[in-house]
């Protein structure tokens, strides 16, 4: 079940009118209902695989309280050891045996030594790579001393299969979420509205801007041979604002459903593009990743504290992993070793952008500029597309810009939709506010707004008979 | 104080404490104003819409739209008319069978619901809906849409179709109900909207835009003509050069490669429930492709039967049934793509044949329309009817020029001069009794007819030769036919059968 369908649009609603009628009073039963519909959407899409986070909870509830109760150092890592097994070895046989099996008989091939490839038909269970991450953050803080363990099974449960963040994150840490979950719902007019926007606002962003976006890119990726200079510049900078809003718009859904339930999410974007630095780039972009990967990865390597060169190891195994945990195949690898080349040049050569507003669109576009050049390994479906796409960088070929799905009226409508979005984020990004500024105007004036919005969706969405299916790119991971 | 200001004073005090209650009560309430603010929000989106799609802003292409017209059609006809024969089905359907021949043959009203691209799941819905309207005593199912179909993966063009027969159809309870068996649950809005459905052309169709702003403003004067649901698509048959290919290439369908869903069971036995429950005689059709066309057909056939053996409903196969197997080049599509429909002329036989099949071989009482004036109003001078009917006698534009004369080896039953807007020729129609024919192969013969006219004031005489009209077969008589020149022909002088 995805955000921009109709089925999750019955589902919320019934979800919301039942939530709110018959399980606000009871936190057992609110929570036992949150699992039982959160099982359920994700069950929509294959059931199957619902044994798989029902099986992370039942060992990482336990081993959790096993790390607490134990003092025994060994013992302890012992627990840890088995939660780290269990959600690891599922994220690792489902995402990453073909992987590295390839890459097994690959090597052995390179050297001489020949082996047949043997593969699973094996499919990726949606969502595998966020809530393992969630889940493990639980058990990792719990052995860290962070916190302690939840008694309460309903809420652990709730908590790791919560469904507006089951599939695509924001990634929360028990820390943050599990509380609300020991809690009565508490809800007020103002959460309640601001979290529709926040769903509205994330519709637009997908319907309208990035699936229109992902017409003129996945046409460009099937023809990678027809493209020239110009096109492919438009493909690379198409993709990096339809991953951004893509993903962004899941996170705003998330967040702004989850709200209307009475939960608080975690801010997964901050507009990423504006930033001043590659490091202020990664507190911006998929935070609740980032974040987890400093918290569990960086940090207990060593971080910036044991020298430079543990610092530039350090930085280069985070960002290969996160290449990693996007997707099994060396084209991931290629794009986070490329990341943590950027951080590391940009933190050592250049330093933070300062209040110098030429200095400020100068940096900004610059690490725009990398960050998209690094996308084209992100999207391209091998390394040798992804070579010939930087290929067709130097070529001018005739007029065929309008070839790749979006005729004149419609592209020249998606530049300026895009032209807008940019102006958005910077007033966005200088008056933080604007959200409560947006809400102390005028009623007239606000029922435009949100009139507008959905006439936006229903008229100029990039929906219909014909075009691609419209699931959030992130869904893959 | 005068008191009446007191009061006012007092009111207003009131009003202010029950506006100040009120806002006490919602925000104690956040749900249910939000709830309020939502539906009023989704009232206001649903009455927008459903303004355009009323207007036809978003329209597609209604010239092409022959779902629409069939259906529009349909709702018009059965206002005053009942519909005796209705035939369900897809373009194999109204490209392989004339309503109007088949109606005025028959005696009956027969009208064609078939949507292009559709499948057995389709017919079934249409057939519930068009029930509501009619009492038809014989329903024909075409068995092309019994295929390997699954609603829920319906893509592109026959997703389209579907949606577009959907559209078409009224009954918003039946439609409602049938919605989540028809499509997957991406397309609802596209079902009941075409606002929502082609809302792209702001985009990629600005000209239907343009067409559609146009027809709003515009409204048709155009008479409306009697319309059964048929269109006339392919005039051309298979040419010599397609012919060879068969020869070159083999057949483009193979017999072997049709298979059939289990929707496509399920949806073939819901219409016999539904026929049976309405005491409706139901029998499945099966339109010919070219002979050679098909290969090993009988596997086809075979698996086919897998289905219709179940029920005891008849099956008028005209693909292999010998009999039928007399469709000729020019019967078919000029095509070697392996959806082949029939042209004009193909679609004339079949209708005649069905028409036969149900005179002959079918248990059902229809009723005796010919009989009806007001039928023959409805029917007078439509494709078919002179075939069958002789004009009536104050018709100056079609007129019978002689009844029963006897010429040297035949006697011929009516001789007509028909008007066929053309000013370059009239038709001439000669019905003769099949019983003259006993023993003798008709259709390799000609008619020649001594005939005398009247030009520029002088009578003149002159011979013209009709041939056997093999597309036209009424129950008793056999159709000689030509073109000839507009003459004020007079009568008949003389004729006889040529090359027995």
């Amino acid at each position: 079940m995805i955000f921009n369908s109709i089925d999750f649009g019955i589902f919320f609603f019934i979800v919301f009118v039942l939530y709110w009628i018959f399980f606000k009073k009871n936190i057992r039963n609110r929570n036992i209902f949150l699992i039982i519909v959160s099982y359920f959407f994700y069950g929509w899409w294959d059931w199957r695989f619902l044994s798989l986070i029902i099986i992370s909870s039942i060992v990482d509830y336990i081993a959790g309280k096993k790390i607490y109760e134990n003092s025994n150092n060994k013992k302890r890592k012992s627990w840890l050891l088995v939660s780290l097994v269990v959600n690891i070895g599922f994220l690792g046989f489902f995402k990453y045996f073909n992987f590295f099996a390839d890459s097994f008989v690959d090597a052995f091939t390179f050297f001489g030594t020949n082996f047949n490839s043997y593969r699973m038909n094996i499919i990726l269970p949606v969502g595998i790579s966020f809530y393992t991450f969630q889940t493990l953050s639980y058990t990792l803080d719990i052995y860290y001393k962070k916190l302690k363990p939840n008694n309460n099974i309903f809420a652990f449960f709730a908590f790791v299969s919560f469904f507006p963040q089951l599939v695509a994150g924001p990634i929360e840490r028990a820390k943050d979420l599990l509380p609300q979950f020991l809690e009565k719902s508490r809800i007020n007019y103002e959460l309640l509205r601001s979290g529709l926007l926040l769903m509205a606002w994330g519709g637009v962003k997908k319907i309208v801007i990035a699936d229109r976006l992902a017409i003129y890119v996945d046409n460009a990726y099937a023809d990678i041979d027809k493209l020239d200079g110009v096109t492919t510049v438009i493909t690379i900078i198409f993709f990096t604002f339809q991953l951004y809003l893509d993903f962004s718009a899941y996170s705003d859904i998330a967040i702004g459903s989850a709200r209307t339930l009475g939960f608080n999410l975690s801010t997964n974007f901050k507009r990423p593009y504006l930033s001043t630095s590659f490091s202020d780039f990664w507190k911006r972009w998929h935070i609740s990743l980032s974040s987890w990967f400093k918290d569990y990865v960086y940090i207990p390597l060593g971080g910036n504290r044991k020298g430079k060169t543990k610092h530039i190891k350090n930085i280069l195994i985070v960002f290969v992993l996160s290449g990693l945990w996007h997707g099994a195949s060396w084209n991931f690898v290629i794009w986070g070793f490329l990341n943590a080349l950027f951080i590391l040049i940009f933190d050592y050569f250049l330093g933070k952008a300062d209040k110098n507003i030429v200095k400020r669109i100068f940096t900004s576009l610059f690490i725009s500029t990398l960050w998209a050049l690094s996308l084209i390994f992100f999207r391209a479906q091998t390394f040798n597309d992804a070579i010939t796409m930087f290929s067709h960088l130097g070529e001018v070929n005739k007029d065929i810009i309008y070839n790749f799905g979006l005729n004149s009226l419609e592209f020249s409508f998606t530049i300026k939709l895009l032209i807008a979005y940019v102006i958005f984020e910077i007033f966005q990004e200088k008056f933080e506010q604007i959200y409560e500024k947006f809400i102390s105007i005028n009623f007239i004036f606000r029922w435009a707004v949100y009139i507008s919005i959905i006439g936006i969706i229903l008229f100029f969405g990039s929906y219909g008979i014909g075009l691609n299916d419209n699931n959030f790119i992130y869904f893959q991971f | 104080m005068s008191k009446k200001y007191k009061d006012q004073n007092k009111k207003t005090k009131v009003n202010k404490v029950e506006k100040e209650n009120k806002k006490k009560l919602f925000s104690d309430k956040p749900i249910l104003l939000i709830a309020i603010k939502s539906l009023v929000m989704v009232l206001l989106f649903f009455f927008a819409i459903l303004y355009i799609d009323t207007k036809g802003y978003f329209n597609p292409d209604e010239k092409n739209n022959h779902t629409k017209k069939k259906w529009d059609a349909f709702y018009e006809f059965t206002k005053k008319n009942n519909v005796d024969v209705l035939l369900m089905g897809n373009s194999h359907l109204y490209s392989g069978i004339n309503p109007k021949n088949l109606s005025i043959t028959l005696g009956v009203n027969s009208f064609i619901l078939a949507s292009p691209g559709t499948n057995i799941a389709d017919s079934y819905y249409g057939l519930k809906e068009a029930l509501k309207r009619t009492d038809a005593k014989l329903v024909v199912i075409e068995t092309y849409g019994i295929n390997d179909f699954n609603p829920y993966k319906l893509e592109g063009g026959n997703l389209s179709d579907q949606l577009k027969s959907f559209y078409a159809r009224k009954n918003f309870l039946t439609k409602l109900t049938s919605m989540p068996f028809l499509f997957k649950s991406d397309n609802y809005f596209y079902a009941w909207s075409n606002t929502l459905r082609n809302h792209r052309f702001i985009f990629n169709d600005t000209t239907q835009l343009a067409i559609n702003k146009k027809l709003i403003n515009k409204k048709s004067k155009e008479k409306k003509k009697l319309y059964l649901g048929r269109f006339v698509r392919f005039q051309k048959g298979l040419e010599n050069q397609m012919l060879v290919k068969y020869d070159s290439l083999g057949s483009p369908v193979k017999g072997a490669d049709y298979s059939y869903s289990s929707y496509a069971e399920k949806y073939v036995k819901k219409i016999v429930d539904l026929c049976e429950k309405e005491k409706i005689e139901l029998v499945f059709l099966t339109l010919p492709m070219y002979e050679k066309h098909v290969s090993e057909y009988y596997k086809w056939e075979k698996k086919l039967a897998e289905i219709l053996k179940k029920y005891p409903n008849k099956w008028i196969n005209m693909q292999k049934v010998p009999g039928y197997n007399g469709f000729g080049p020019y019967a078919f599509e000029n095509t070697y793509k392996s959806n082949q429909h029939m042209t004009y002329n193909g679609s004339l036989l079949a209708t005649y044949k069905l028409a036969d099949y149900v005179r002959d071989s079918l248990n059902v009482e229809l009723p005796l329309r010919h009989t009806d004036n007001k039928w023959h109003k409805l029917f007078y001078g439509e494709e078919g009817y002179f075939e069958n009917f002789n004009p009536y006698e104050n018709d100056i534009n079609n007129k019978i020029i002689c009844t029963n004369k006897k010429l040297q080896n035949i006697t011929i039953k009516n001789c007509l001069l028909l008007d066929i807007n053309n000013t370059k020729a009239n038709k001439i129609i000669v019905k003769i009794d099949k019983k003259m024919f006993s023993g003798i192969n008709y259709e390799n013969v000609k008619l020649r007819l001594l005939l005398k006219f009247d030009y520029n004031g002088v009578k003149q005489t002159a011979s013209v030769d009709l041939n056997y009209d093999m597309f036209h077969q009424p129950k008793k008589e056999v159709i000689f036919t030509s073109l000839i020149k507009p003459l004020h022909i007079e009568n008949v002088i003389d004729g006889a059968i040529i090359g027995l």
